[in-house]
């Protein structure tokens, strides 16, 4: 069994595939993407590999189920919104075609791809970036933009661990976090998988919204944390924080501080001056880095 | 004197034989009843978890086991054993029934219904499952009160016949 993909995850998998990626050289193993009729690729950090196991409707059908802990109800919501979280916080994209419930989306059946995304723990990686979050012992209202891929949930999750803590080098914060997607807890049973700190209370598969709502009456955090951030409800949702002295720490998808500006609700809430800093972290030699960081103002700090 | 005492004992034993024998028959209905409640209590213990929790069926499977005895809870617990080892619901469903790991005095007729919750649980959204429940039962407790109603009509009168086919034998040897 390689030893880059997580025990967790392989349960989840039939054992015709567990073994099929067990037999590849599945370094550093990042999605695993199942499409009916098309053989098994994995996307690995140096490349596509194509897997010799042609994925068919039976299997898709049995990995669904397995994926599902054959409970379709459990992950009902889940399934509308066009995803699942496993234990491990490993999260399976399912498309297919959509069905409707009184004129609003109800899901998906025949589901024709999945696609399996490896949940990991980078221990340490928020450390190059605390000297631009960071600045006399408080946190500053900060976004993490880039594109997928490059690691925002990841880094996110290490710098609430570490702020959570005390081991980002100020005093340990209370931390609430708005998980909607169960990304960046991946809380299956109660439990988080993945490891938020001590001091930080979750809220799962709740709109960004709502849970920040919810936090900010419920659980008093000194900073509230979400992940890619986008509508007008979560632009709002944030505005409400700092109107309660909450420290906010986000992400959100844009390739340059041009194109966050241009977004809707997010570059409004950019050129306001509401994040004190925006970073667009680079993945640079198997680590993520900050690669360009801005103030209030917009002004290019690095 | 020999010869009256092994009649005596033979007389003996072919009564207690046949009181026995329709003894059995009264406890297998008997039995039905129980493994029929312990269904029925099962069916209501996954309405409470599936519509207050939404609880998958591999936690599900611990909670059955855990708030139900007999026949369901033994069926759900090697169910939990065969999911947990990789095996599909509806696969091992089936072949737990045809194990008659369901309860070895259920009738056709109770196994269908439990081959019919088995071929939907856990395939559909919750509104649909809570349909599937609420049918299960009802069809559950007309089976249960059809053997509860089947078991007090019986009872007596597979006792009676116990010890009546046991003299009348005993009657005819003479």
């Amino acid at each position: 069994m390689p030893k880059d993909v997580p025990e967790t995850l392989l349960h989840g998998l039939l054992p015709e595939l567990a073994a099929a990626i067990s037999e590849a050289a599945a370094a550093d193993l990042q999605e695993i993407r199942l499409r009916v009729g098309r053989p098994v690729r994995l996307t690995l950090a140096a490349g596509e590999q194509t897997l010799p196991l042609v994925w068919t409707v039976d299997l898709q059908q049995r990995q669904l189920m397995r994926l599902l802990d054959n409970s379709v109800y459990a992950f009902e919501e889940q399934l509308k919104q066009g995803f699942i979280t496993l234990p491990g916080g490993h999260r399976v994209g399912l498309i297919g075609e959509a069905w409707y419930d009184e004129g609003r989306l109800g899901g998906f059946r025949d589901i024709c791809s999945l696609n399996v995304r490896v949940a990991r723990e980078v221990i340490g990686a928020a450390a190059p970036f605390w000297p631009w979050v960071i600045s006399r012992g408080r946190v500053l209202r900060t976004l993490l933009a880039a594109p997928p891929g490059v690691g925002k949930t990841t880094l996110l999750r290490d710098m609430v661990r570490q702020l959570s803590d005390g081991a980002a080098g100020i005093a340990p914060l209370n931390i609430g976090v708005a998980d909607e997607r169960m990304e960046l807890g991946a809380v299956c049973g109660g439990e988080p998988q993945l490891d938020l700190g001590s001091r930080t209370d979750i809220i799962s598969a709740c709109d960004k919204a709502r849970a920040v709502a919810i936090l900010l009456r419920s659980m008093g955090p000194q900073l509230v944390v979400t992940d890619e951030i986008g509508s007008a409800a979560d632009a709002q949702a944030l505005s409400d924080a700092l109107n309660a002295g909450v420290g906010v720490l986000a992400s959100a998808h844009a390739a340059s501080y041009g194109e966050l500006l241009a977004r809707p609700h997010l570059g409004e809430l950019a050129a306001a001056g509401f994040f004190e800093r925006v970073i667009f972290p680079v993945r640079r030699g198997g680590g993520v880095f900050p690669g360009a960081v801005y103030d209030g103002q917009g002004v290019r700090l690095l | 004197m020999g010869f009256n005492l092994i009649g005596l004992g033979g007389a003996a034993a072919v009564l207690l034989a046949c009181v026995g024998v329709f003894g059995e028959l009264r406890q297998a209905l008997f039995r039905r009843v129980q493994e029929l409640d312990s269904w029925l209590a099962a069916v209501r213990v996954m309405q409470t978890e599936m519509t207050f929790g939404a609880l998958p069926l591999s936690r599900l499977c611990g909670s059955i086991t855990a708030q139900t005895d007999g026949a369901a809870a033994a069926f759900w617990q090697e169910l939990a054993a065969r999911l947990d080892a990789g095996s599909g619901l509806a696969a091992s469903w089936q072949e737990l029934l045809a194990e008659n790991a369901a309860g070895a005095h259920l009738l056709p007729g109770d196994t269908q219904a439990l081959r019919d919750l088995g071929a939907g649980l856990g395939a559909s959204g919750l509104a649909q499952q809570k349909r599937l429940l609420a049918l299960t039962e009802e069809r559950l407790k007309a089976l249960h009160t059809e053997a509860a109603e089947r078991y007090r009509r019986l009872a007596r009168l597979l006792a009676a016949l116990g010890w009546s086919s046991g003299l009348l034998l005993i009657c005819l040897a003479l």
